[in-house]
């Protein structure tokens, strides 16, 4: 739902500001786009807006608060979408198919199933009632939309933003339920209510007797270190929608979220007020029935043979690829993504279960890993990185165990070994088209063998021994699915013509494989409602069921010796098994979905499905086109009252917000004033501007006030005036990686104190500063991780201070690097850095200044302050001084203790985290107090410490850490120093 | 009774008893289980499916979308307050319904000349005064057809209106007309059409229709 915070990093990067946005207009739709081979869809989803829309409109008797902005943009190889309703409706669109693996994701036309499901999401948290009417109305001044974003930097935003959207502060299984719930029945059963992969989620739960998460659990397990993290917000959230939806009707599921006068701000107590119980009884209620649900569909699976499998891996395996069996080791080769170590190459001995790790996966994607293809001729491993973004193509040599990369920006998976030509085909996404692609050895061009039409996808493409013939899944704008065959040779000569085996129609089929003589396929589909294996004979062009599973058979092969190896959905992920299957099957069961009984029992729900988009006449409903500069386009949104701290006093004022729809451009303008007598009359009045445009910032203060100065001991505030134009570039990004480039230039009139170091008088009032940073990081996390856990990042600096016609040049550089340790979400980091200043030490500018841990006692900014390089734990804040200094940090972080049930589905503790670590600075250290005192040459400080951290969560999504920490500090001398640290971090 | 009359009766007979019977088994072997698909047969999952999503969406053509673009870069002129006033005046409007007008508003050379990269970047352009003393402007100033429509009548009537001093003081109007797409266009056959269009008094009440659309 929530746009991802990378969002504005991929635009930036993918967005050259040269590159103009162009805007179509509606009256309540403002559709962007930056690329003109993207417009084509413009029509298509401008009129699957107009369907969901109004039909949202009519459900939820919802009244917009403006126009939706929506983005259409191709930062991904997947289809994809985010919603958010503050500070306006936006909406940003991902081009690309959606993927098929596993039946995650059932979908028909998607710019139409996007709509559908997005604006779900737009019309429920921005729908308002009488209450929260009011305070839109008050903090918009009447003419503004009024609702309030929460800024960390002014906290008491936060509380602003629950009283304007309130429902945007509900769970996100809410919505997420809610959305789902909606797509199907829009769709006409095109959804995830009624597909095969929630209801073997839930049926292999009850069969591997799981616990399914309670309310809190959900949120800090389910959603962390299950495999399946935040998609177990969709899938409980939808399962529980559809049990009251059946319990109690449709209908007052949708009074549930309906917006409008009678209707309770918090989500919590319309619920109560629609089904009469609180939400923790039903939700309660749901797990019994769910579980007798799912006993129900076990035993008449049961009534015929269930096809036994034996286990060939000691652990589930949480998230796989498609496998491969190397014959020359005996040896299944997979990708996996578990809890514990980072998603990787694994290669499996079916006789012992042992995994042996290969290489890790860069990017792996949530429910396939990578796109995995082997030749194994060559014993080459080929598969893709950064599956969440634009693909790259590797290769890993098992022989050599080496890696390489061998496309940038690949933009295709699915991908098949051509053992005949030595080449790899795939399929591309690109531009929200699939091009059917084969790469040629070396592996370094891409060249297009077909373009499907827009809406047509392939995928799971496996190549014949022979290599005269691709098979692969074909599905249309329908939602059906087809098995289909191409000719390699006509592809190569322009001809796609391709040729039907089996028409799954609404039963997904997939990964059809040859057998080695190429005579038969192996596959899987969902065709009994469970996934089961089925086998295509070429001679008889027969489609049989080989087996019957209780939960479902994924990604089979029949090996040569006979053996069909497979994986197994398990309540903990993915387990690879042998099936005992070798004869076709007469008798299965069909397993009954849970959705369908609401299809059943209510059918309003067919009338539901929307109209056909096509009788909507978009020339009428346009309004306006044109290009679009979010400059010009910052419109003020929310004005509301602030309090601030300045030096020792409170400050009370208000703050203007402006935006520009989109996020590129942003200004916050802030006034203040401090009562306090004891404050200089020219201090008492404090103003802020913070201008945002793409990469560009313009920051002005005067006299500038910061809400934490109110608790200290860390000071921002500054007499005086402060401006400061910067700029920062992504000069490469694909996450993890990113490179930075950052400069700014400030200027200072007025001062008492040194910028950045609140005990550090200046003896000059005016200043000029210049930085300069280049900064690269690669940092990864695992499954069940609150913090980063593995990879490197570094940074070069430079900073000149211009001071009374004198310059003070000085250079740093940091460099942090972490790695696992064998205790699951325990890493280990080392963190160093270095410096030197070429000015007088005596001046307070030629000087870097150390100390302390840095958090205040109420604070929004990193948790972690010690592994700054200006924090020295144990010592007072700026204590040490220094013109030249080298800095280790030791740090080991324990692992994570979650609370499973340990508060209130508004109110509960996460986790709480300890962490240990000791450092030593050395250079010619001096102490800051004692400036007029000279450099006595290198000396060294020590230090040891811990960290405990506590996260809380407030309306799920307000996340507050309590932080304790203590350290002790000892200089060469032996002279001690110990530092008690506590602090709230808002936000 | 003959005995090949019994013969036919008895097969007729037993072929009903083998019918009826057949029926009798099917219908109590339909009873007997929850469902076909479960019982004797592979059962295929009951999902209610109505799908029947199509799209015309032809990735190679963008017609349908250029033609929205530029109905809303027209209207979007329209909401100018300057082009409002300007709209007011009759002889504006009556020309703005003319339908070689808005055929030409329609015609593929000024879709291209709007949804121009040029047109954009010009769109953008603050200083009508520069264009204006351009060498394209220039070109198309000294043109045969634009001397040919300055002497019309209509012309000269519609210039002497307040509402088209107005629109001329407009931006938008401004950078349209001083695009080198607008040259380019002038200098085509088409906009031989345009300058017996400017003439003509209905042009004004053509672009108040287009905002009254």
């Amino acid at each position: 739902m929530r746009l991802a915070s990378s969002f504005l990093v991929l635009f930036a990067v993918a967005v050259p500001l040269a590159a103009q946005l162009r805007v179509i207009e509606t009256q309540d739709l403002r559709l962007l786009f930056y690329d003109p081979r993207h417009t084509y869809l413009a029509p298509q989803l401008m009129r699957g807006f107009e369907n969901a829309f109004q039909f949202h409109k009519r459900m939820f008797r919802y009244q917009p608060s403006g126009q939706v902005n929506i983005l259409l943009e191709d930062f991904a190889d997947y289809g994809h979408g985010g919603a958010d309703v503050i500070p306006v409706n936006h909406v940003n669109v991902g081009i690309g198919a959606v993927n098929y693996t596993y039946e995650t994701v059932p979908s028909n036309e998607r710019m139409t199933w996007m709509m559908n499901h997005e604006l779900a999401h737009v019309a429920e948290m921005d729908g308002s009632r009488s209450s929260d009417h009011f305070f839109r109305r008050l903090f918009g001044l009447g003419a503004f939309p009024g609702k309030v974003a929460p800024h960390a930097e002014d906290p008491i935003s936060m509380a602003y933003s629950f009283l304007t959207v309130p429902r945007r502060y509900a769970p996100r299984w809410y919505h997420e339920g809610l959305a789902v719930f909606l797509e199907t029945w829009m769709a006409g059963g095109m959804g995830r209510s009624l597909g095969g992969y929630d209801e073997m989620v839930f049926r292999a739960l009850v069969r591997d007797d799981a616990r399914i998460y309670d309310l809190v659990g959900l949120d800090v397990e389910g959603t962390t270190i299950d495999f399946q993290v935040g998609v177990n917000s969709y899938l409980y959230g939808t399962r529980f929608l559809s049990w009251l939806a059946l319990e109690y009707g449709p209908e007052k599921v949708i009074q549930w979220a309906a917006s409008g006068d009678g209707s309770k701000a918090y989500y919590g107590a319309q619920f109560r007020h629609v089904f009469g119980q609180p939400i923790a009884r039903e939700w309660s209620r749901w797990i019994e029935a769910e579980r007798a649900w799912q006993r129900e569909n076990l035993t008449s699976i049961k009534q015929y043979p269930v096809t036994p499998v034996q286990r060939i891996s000691r652990i589930a395996l949480g998230s796989v690829s498609n496998s491969f069996f190397d014959e020359s080791t005996g040896r299944l080769l997979a990708a996996v993504r578990y809890p514990g170590p980072m998603a990787h190459l694994a290669a499996i001995d079916p006789g012992t279960g042992a995994a042996h790790r290969l290489q890790e996966v860069e990017g792996a994607a949530l429910f396939f890993v990578t796109s995995l293809a082997f030749d194994p001729s060559g014993r080459r491993l080929f598969y893709t990185t950064h599956n969440n973004n634009w693909r790259d193509l590797h290769v890993y040599d098992l022989n050599t165990q080496k890696d390489t990369k061998l496309i940038a920006d690949y933009r295709a998976g699915d991908i098949a070994f051509d053992r005949a030509a030595g080449s790899l085909w795939g399929v591309r996404h690109v531009n929200g088209l699939s091009i059917i692609v084969e790469s040629p050895p070396p592996y370094n061009k891409i060249v297009p063998r077909h373009e499907l039409p827009y809406g047509h996808d392939l995928f799971d493409l496996d190549i014949s021994p022979d290599g005269r013939t691709i098979v692969a899944m074909f599905a249309d704008t329908s939602g059906r699915q087809k098995l289909v065959q191409f000719e390699t040779g006509r592809l190569r000569d322009g001809d796609a013509s391709m040729q039907t085996l089996h028409d799954f129609e609404f039963s997904s089929g997939a990964s059809f494989r040859f057998t080695a003589d190429g005579s038969q396929l192996y596959g899987t589909s969902y065709f009994t409602g469970a996934s089961n294996i089925f086998r295509f004979d070429f001679s008889t062009r027969a489609m049989e069921i080989l087996t019957n599973t209780e939960t479902g058979l994924f990604w089979p092969q029949m090996l040569a010796d006979g053996r069909l190896l497979a994986y197994e959905y398990t309540a903990r992920g993915f387990c690879p098994v042998v099936v005992q299957a070798a004869k076709p099957l007469q008798d299965v069961s069909a397993v009954k979905y849970f959705g369908q009984q609401i299809v059943e029992k209510y059918p309003v729900v067919r009338q539901w499905k929307l109209p056909p988009p096509e009788k909507i006449d978009l020339q009428k409903l346009t309004t306006r086109a044109g290009e679009f500069s979010t400059f010009r386009n910052l419109r003020p949104y929310a004005l509301y009252p602030i309090v601030q701290g300045y030096k020792d006093s409170a400050a009370a004022g208000a703050r203007l917000d402006f935006t520009d729809g989109l996020g590129l451009s942003s200004l916050s303008i802030t006034g203040s004033y401090s009562p306090d007598a004891s404050l200089a009359a020219g201090e008492r009045f404090h103003f802020g501007l913070d201008l945002h445009h793409w990469g560009w910032r313009v920051q002005a203060n005067y006299n500038k006030a910061d809400f934490y100065d109110l608790f200290g001991p860390t000071k921002q505030s500054l007499k005086g005036f402060e401006g400061i134009v910067g700029y920062r570039k992504n000069l490469r990004y694909k996450a993890p990686r990113s490179l930075d480039l950052d400069w700014s230039i400030a200027g200072y009139a007025g001062l008492d104190r040194v910028p950045d170091y609140q005990n550090v008088r200046t003896p000059f009032d005016k200043l000029l500063t210049a930085r300069l940073g280049l900064s690269y990081s690669n940092l990864s996390r695992s499954l069940g991780a609150v913090d980063d856990e593995k990879g490197y990042r570094w940074k070069l600096a430079t900073l000149g201070n211009a001071v009374n016609s004198e310059f003070f040049p000085r250079f740093y550089g940091l460099f942090d690097y972490g790695f696992l340790t064998p205790i699951r979400n325990s890493p280990i980091w080392i963190r160093s850095s270095a410096g030197k200043s070429f000015g007088n030490r005596l001046q307070p500018f030629a000087n870097f200044y150390f100390g302390g841990f840095g958090n205040n006692y109420v604070d929004h900014l990193d948790i972690s302050r010690y592994r700054e390089f200006y924090s020295f734990p144990g010592v007072d804040l700026n204590r040490i001084g220094a013109t030249s200094f080298g800095k280790t940090l030791l740090e080991w972080n324990l692992p994570p203790l979650r609370f499973r049930n340990f508060g209130v589905p508004w109110l509960y503790c996460n986790w709480v985290r300890p962490t240990v670590f000791s450092g030593v600075i050395a250079g010619n250290l001096a102490s800051s107090r004692l400036q007029v005192v000279p450099a006595t040459g290198a000396t060294y400080y020590l230090d040891a410490g811990a960290q405990l951290d506590f996260r809380v969560v407030i309306s799920s999504y307000l996340n507050t850490t309590f932080s304790a920490g203590y350290a002790a500090a000892q200089d060469r001398q032996g002279r001690r120093s110990t530092e008690l640290m506590f602090s709230i971090k808002l936000l | 009774m003959k005995a090949g009359n019994r013969k036919a009766y008895l097969l007729l007979g037993g072929i009903a008893i083998v019918g009826l019977a057949s029926v009798g088994y099917v219908a109590h072997s339909n009873q007997s289980s929850d469902s076909a698909s479960v019982r004797g047969a592979i059962g295929q999952r009951s999902v209610y499916r109505d799908s029947d999503a199509t799209t015309g969406v032809d990735s190679k053509a963008t017609a349908e979308f250029e033609r929205l673009y530029v109905s809303g870069v027209f209207k979007g002129v329209a909401d100018d307050p300057q082009f409002k006033q300007l709209a007011k005046n009759p002889d504006f409007a009556a020309l703005m319904q003319n339908a070689d007008f808005q055929r030409l508003v329609l015609s593929a050379d000024f879709q291209k000349l709007v949804g121009s990269n040029s047109f954009e970047k010009m769109m953008q352009s603050a200083d009508f005064e520069k264009m204006m003393q351009s060498a394209d402007f220039e070109k198309m100033m000294q043109s045969a057809d634009f001397e040919k429509m300055m002497q019309s009548a209509g012309f000269e009537k519609m210039m002497q209106s307040a509402g088209f001093e107005k629109m001329m003081q407009s931006k938008e109007f401004m950078r349209i007309v001083c695009s080198k797409e607008f040259g380019r266009l002038f200098n085509s056959g088409q906009f031989e059409r345009v300058s017996q269009l400017m003439a003509n008094a209905k042009f004004q009440s053509a672009v108040l229709q287009l905002r009254q659309q």
